[in-house]
């Protein structure tokens, strides 16, 4: 491999914040995607968890992105049902946000929980059937307690 | 003949008058023929307020047949009741100082999509159909008074006229038992369907991550 396109991989990796790491105690009725790019979980009923990073661009703290996710969610017809700010076991402090909308013949859950890192901001995004939803929600909170980002 | 009338005209009035709260006084029977009409006395002023109270709650739970039945119970021991139950509806009422803890009950049996609360102050309304009614009142006993000394035209004139008033006392005397009846109890209206929020509409949002937030494209991504 030339050393051009060593540099190029690492930039990629640089500016879209594949470099870090996301890391969550699974809850017990969730199985994590070892082999997967980034943070995924999934529950056996279907109830989804997956992790990315986007730009902190325009720079702005936790509170501006998730008054921003409310209000662009709520244009769209997303029903806010829940939000909870806290600070994770290693000082993070970060935002779940929990809002219902229709898909299909079922009303589904779509949990948006952001946490802001300088320059990065971390979303982890969950979404499942109501139902099964509710069968999860407590334990997944309770994880997202756990949340790391590794360098 | 006119006697048997006049009676059976106010076994019809009595009922309606026996809405009004304090019956002015020239509706009683034993008024001497002769005297003079009394004025319309003004409706007295009201103790308490009387208000409508209706709260509507949309409830996402995951039983609704189970939550309906919860709820139910938990009416009863405030003296409430149900007045409609269907499969993703349930409307109770319960005396007006239970409505806070019924609302509270419901809203703790699942997650609270849409909650609002109407007052409606029926004082005002309850008030002027009282008064409309008292005067009625007045009207027809002076009527029963004319009868008596009225000639045959006449007498049909004002038995016609008098049984017109007690339709409209009856009327009115309906009236206030409903307005009465809604300030009685308060509703409490519980949808466990999620109807607000029909369809997804696309909105583009100025910061470009937000328009990646999406059911569709997590499913994509996932």
């Amino acid at each position: 491999m030339r050393a051009s396109e060593v540099f190029l991989g690492l930039a990629v990796a640089l500016l879209c914040g594949c470099g870090a790491t996301h890391h969550i105690d699974p809850p017990g009725a969730f199985r994590v995607y070892a082999e997967a790019d980034g943070l995924r979980m999934i529950t056996a009923d279907g109830v989804r968890v997956a992790a990315r990073e986007v730009e902190n661009e325009p720079v702005a703290d936790l509170g501006f992105w998730v008054d921003a996710m409310k209000r662009h969610l709520d244009k769209r017809g997303y029903a806010l049902v829940g939000e909870d700010c806290f600070s994770t076991e290693s000082g993070q402090k970060g935002c779940t946000v929990d809002f219902v909308l229709p898909n299909g013949a079922e009303d589904w859950v779509m949990s948006e929980t952001v946490f802001v890192y300088g320059d990065a901001v971390v979303l982890v995004e969950a979404a499942g059937p109501f139902d099964r939803w509710q069968g999860v929600a407590s334990a997944y909170k309770k994880a997202l307690r756990s949340f790391e980002r590794r360098e | 003949m006119k006697r048997t009338l006049c009676l059976s005209i106010l076994c019809l009035a009595l009922p309606a008058a026996a809405q009004a709260p304090e019956p002015a006084p020239d509706v009683a029977p034993d008024a001497p023929p002769e005297a003079p009409p009394a004025p319309v006395e003004p409706a007295p002023a009201p103790v308490t307020r009387a208000t409508a109270s209706t709260a509507r709650i949309t409830l996402k739970v995951v039983h609704p047949d189970e939550v309906r039945r919860t709820l139910q119970a938990a009416a009863e021991p405030l003296g409430g009741f149900p007045v409609l139950v269907e499969d993703r509806r349930l409307v109770l009422k319960v005396p007006p100082a239970a409505l806070p803890a019924l609302v509270t009950r419901v809203t703790a049996a699942g997650l609270v999509m849409e909650k609002t609360l109407e007052r409606a102050d029926l004082t005002g309304e309850i008030a002027q159909l009282e008064a409309l009614l008292r005067s009625k009142q007045a009207i027809f006993a002076r009527l029963r008074t004319l009868v008596d000394d009225a000639d045959t035209q006449a007498t049909l004139r004002i038995e016609k006229t008098m049984s017109t008033l007690v339709a409209e006392m009856e009327a009115l005397a309906g009236k206030l038992r409903v307005e009465r009846a809604r300030a009685r109890h308060a509703v409490v209206d519980v949808s466990f369907d999620f109807r607000q929020r029909q369809r997804i509409v696309y909105v583009r949002s100025p910061f470009d991550w937000l328009n990646s937030v999406d059911l569709g494209q997590f499913d994509a991504r996932f």
